[in-house]
């Protein structure tokens, strides 16, 4: 089953902090292939990360 | 004292702002972020026989600050009720989707949004996103992008499971998110 938007945005997070299962990597996989709006939350999540690291190199 | 030593120890002072403001993004207390700077430079004095050069200095002394701040956010979620900040956190989570698990507001392109990290005024609405977190989502937050720590490092100093970690991490970025989206990205001043 596909999972739900805001399962995925579960996923979308859990996978910056642990590796996926399989069923998970699936589920996540098959959701974005349908959903724009939640590729668009894969572009501003991966931007956070990239926005708090950029913060603390800041003189 | 071997002049070697003096100029080692000069150097290790020298980067005491940068540790003090690495320090202040962890511990929002400036007594505590002062005490961690000042037991960091101590223990590398102390210790300066072992550094061997091999990593830059600031690595080497921001790595000894990591510990000593640890240690405290790890005494201070002692202190903290571990339920107190976490339901409005969750309520706040909930509230982005709706019953069938749509976003309630879909998540719209934000551009380029690398282009805002040149932006001072970006930075503010930043800090000011991340100080409206709950104290422990936050300082887990930071722990994990800031510090780069592994999930396992976080969940023992917050005393807490590995899966509940994971979820406090989901909240804060999601918040974050929303927060950077109300802000700035969809209400820039």
């Amino acid at each position: 089953m596909i999972p739900s938007c805001k399962k995925t945005a579960e996923l979308l997070s859990a996978q910056q902090d642990r590796p996926l299962g399989p069923i998970e990597r699936l589920g996540l996989a098959a959701h974005l292939a349908i959903c724009r709006r939640c590729r668009i939350a894969v572009r501003q999540l991966e931007f956070l990360r990239l926005a708090a690291r950029r913060w603390r190199d800041l003189e | 004292m071997a002049s070697g030593d003096e100029t080692l120890h000069q150097a290790i002072d020298g980067h005491r702002p940068y540790l003090l403001r690495y320090a202040r993004l962890h511990l929002s207390n400036p007594a505590q972020a002062e005490d961690a700077v000042q037991e960091t430079l101590l223990a590398a004095i102390e210790g300066a026989g072992r550094y061997a050069g091999r990593a830059a200095l600031r690595t080497w002394l921001t790595g000894i600050l990591k510990h000593k701040i640890i240690d405290q956010l790890r005494r201070n979620s002692r202190e903290q009720a571990l339920a107190v900040d976490e339901d409005g956190e969750n309520e706040a989570v909930e509230a982005l989707f709706a019953a069938d698990g749509h976003w309630r507001d879909p998540p719209r392109d934000w551009g380029d949004p690398a282009a805002s990290l040149e932006s001072r005024r970006f930075w503010r609405a930043f800090e000011l996103c991340l100080q409206r977190l709950p104290a422990r989502t936050a300082a887990a937050f930071k722990m994990r992008e800031v510090m780069e720590l592994p999930t396992e490092d976080i969940c023992k100093a917050q005393h807490i499971s590995a899966t509940n970690c994971w979820v406090m991490l989901h909240r804060a970025r999601l918040t974050l998110r929303e927060c950077l989206r109300l802000t700035w990205f969809e209400n820039a001043p």
